[in-house]
């Protein structure tokens, strides 16, 4: 009791000088909150785009594919292999696709271009495909029309019910072409997708390549992105490798992951600089708070003091000093993380444009990760214990009679 | 038997180039109820003296028994304890911990010691009135004047109920009014309660106050005697 008012209101005693000190740690874990809570929100706003854009969090394809994404690579879409996809636990939907390249062509326009078989309401459930539309009418199951995608359509000048043509070559050399009116146009944020995009049914595709029955690719959704790891283990286990390969989105697009942690490290190092600099302070505070009552610490220990009560009370005075930045950091950065992970923010001008062009909501969201709170006050209250080691060994070196000289 | 017994004692200091010799071959008894004053000029070893009795500080040689414990046996916790238990201290100045009142401060010493609230509060109030201070009792040393500092460092070492108190130029920072007023009460301590006093000082007033007075120089005792007062 007796140490925690001495400590209480030695905390009080040089009053700006705490003041300062408990703004620094409040300044420094505020800071790296915040800071934090964006990049992090960058990073997993980044991955739902990528994920929800196109991949999935996880794809099933036959064993190869990934590697050689060529039809020839396409498997049979069997029952049994249906059974195990839906009896995924906690997966978001899936959406079977047969993807292949083909030249498509309009009046004297050719361009190459990416077909992609889908079931239209298993796709939109995974990409929100039906949002993208700008014109005409999504596909219906079974449609024999075509989705066109902006760029392409204004490329091969083609409008909603005009008829595209689409050469190219089927499942195992067979030969390939069809004519598909078209039923709408969606548009994609990224430029590159958006020149050579092309929708048609699975069925559609299916007959147009001569692979009947077939999908070259099933991308998953799961309902917590978090867990999406934990949602394809037990489907790639039950699944034969030698036939088949589950791939995460971050096997899928190692590129992705390293640039993120590339990022993310970059992060950490400004985070490690600020927590460094904020050290120091502190460390300079102790040190001049420990010469200016060196004579204190004497007399009270010539009185009868044990060097280890007057540590506690010094240890206890720092605590305090670190939990009120601390805390106070704290109940200033929640509220706002909280808020623009709600409510981001969104983005405008010209960045706004890149960053869709880059395929990604122009918005900066934050992440609500509370795990994250509790490390960087951990880290905080790390560097405040080091800080304290230099109370400890000074009075445990303490010479009753050279301080009181002090 | 003598409350402190002293055989020769010996300090050198050697941190400069020259060995100093600060304490050198001392001899001395204390008793029960002295009121005694250790004088010499400057640099003569008095606050080395002080500081050897009080166990702030070991000598290099000689004894220094305190009842029956030598003292410069003793580890540093335990002799910490024994200081708290057994030493009141009145410094020059610094003595009072400057976030703790009047009463605050001389209630530390005996939380320390672990006396039990109560007691120690009414202990507290009663020697802060026997100093005359019953009015500042909540206030804090940077409230008070360095006189009253004193008489509160005076109550202070009182609470502990040690066996002597050592004082090193306890005045030294004081007016002549203070310096009389806290004499007065060190000798009604001394003389109603026969709390012993060992004190150094350099003031003429304070040394005529002294029952007996013991004069060192250059780390000697080169006189000690009696000087009659205390039978009046
Ligand atoms: N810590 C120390 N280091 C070096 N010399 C010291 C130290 N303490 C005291 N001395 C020397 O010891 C001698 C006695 O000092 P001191 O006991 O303070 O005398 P007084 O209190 O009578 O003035 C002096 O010469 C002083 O310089």
């Amino acid at each position: 009791m007796e140490v925690i008012r001495i400590a209480w209101r030695n905390l009080w005693r040089n009053k700006r000088r705490t003041l300062i000190t408990v703004a620094s740690v409040f300044f420094a874990i505020w800071f790296a909150l915040i800071m934090r809570a964006f990049q992090l929100g960058s990073y997993v706003l980044m991955v739902n785009n990528i994920v929800h854009a196109y991949s999935g969090y996880f794809q099933v394809h036959a064993r190869g594919y990934w590697g050689d994404q060529v039809l020839n690579n396409a498997f049979v879409y069997t029952p049994e292999l249906e059974q195990k996809l839906n009896a995924t636990k906690d997966s978001g939907g899936y959406t079977p696709r047969l993807e292949s390249f083909a030249l498509a062509s309009y009046g004297m326009q050719t361009k190459g271009v990416m077909v992609n078989g889908v079931d239209p309401e298993a796709e939109n459930g995974l990409t929100s495909l039906r949002k993208k539309m700008v014109k005409g009418n999504y596909l219906e199951p079974g449609d024999e029309g075509a989705l066109v995608s902006q760029r392409l359509a204004g490329y091969l000048r083609i409008g909603i019910g005009d008829t595209l043509v689409i050469i190219g070559q089927g499942y195992h050399g067979a030969s390939a072409a069809g004519v598909f009116p078209v039923r709408g146009i969606v548009k994609f944020p990224s430029p590159d997708l958006d020149s050579r995009l092309i929708y048609l049914s699975l069925p559609a595709a299916r007959s147009l390549f001569s692979a009947d029955g077939m999908v070259t690719s099933i991308a998953f959704n799961v309902t917590d992105p978090k867990a999406y790891k934990e949602v394809a283990a037990p489907l790639r286990k039950q699944l034969d490798p030698s036939e088949y390969e589950v791939m995460t989105w971050d096997e899928m697009m190692p590129d992705v992951v390293q640039q993120i942690s590339a990022d993310s490290a970059s992060g950490l190092i400004m985070l490690g600089i600020l927590y460094m600099i904020v050290g120091f302070g502190i460390f300079g505070t102790m040190l001049m708070m420990l010469n200016e009552r060196t004579r204190e610490f004497g007399m009270m220990i010539a009185i009868g003091m044990q060097k280890g009560q007057l540590i506690l009370v010094l240890v206890t005075e720092t605590l305090f000093l670190g939990l009120l930045g601390i805390a106070a950091g704290l109940a200033a950065a929640i509220p706002p993380i909280y808020y623009f992970y709600i409510h981001p923010i969104p983005l405008t001008g010209k960045l706004a444009e890149s960053t869709e062009q880059m395929g990604f909501e122009a918005l900066m969201p934050t992440a609500w990760e509370p795990s994250y709170f509790i490390a960087q006050s951990s880290v905080v209250l790390m560097i405040i214990l080091a800080v304290m080691l230099l109370p400890v060994m000074r009075i445990r070196r303490l010479k009753v009679m050279n301080a009181m000289r002090h | 038997m003598s409350i402190i017994s002293i055989e020769n004692l010996v300090k050198c200091y050697h941190d400069s180039a020259v060995e100093v010799h600060a304490l050198n071959g001392i001899n001395l008894a204390f008793e029960q109820g002295e009121f005694t004053a250790i004088v010499g000029p400057s640099g003569s070893g008095k606050t080395t003296l002080l500081n050897m009795i009080g166990g702030l500080d070991k000598p290099d040689s000689g004894t220094i028994m305190i009842g029956e414990e030598d003292i410069t046996k003793l580890g540093s916790r335990k002799l910490i304890d024994f200081r708290l238990h057994n030493i009141g201290f009145v410094f020059q100045s610094y003595n009072l911990i400057p976030v703790l009142t009047a009463l605050e401060n001389v209630e530390f010493i005996m939380h320390l010691q672990k006396v039990p609230k109560d007691k120690r509060l009414k202990r507290a109030n009663e020697l802060l009135e026997a100093v005359g201070l019953g009015e500042r009792i909540h206030s804090r040393p940077s409230k008070l004047s360095g006189g009253q500092q004193q008489r509160v460092a005076v109550a202070r070492a009182l609470a502990s109920r040690p066996r002597f108190i050592l004082a090193d130029e306890p005045t030294a920072n004081l007016d002549s009014v203070s310096t009389r007023n806290l004499l007065d009460i060190m000798e009604k301590l001394n003389h109603e309660e026969h709390i012993t006093f060992i004190f150094s000082t350099h003031d003429k007033r304070v040394v005529d106050k002294a029952h007996r007075v013991i004069v060192l120089e250059d780390g000697k005792v080169v006189k000690n005697e009696e000087t009659g007062h205390h039978n009046i």
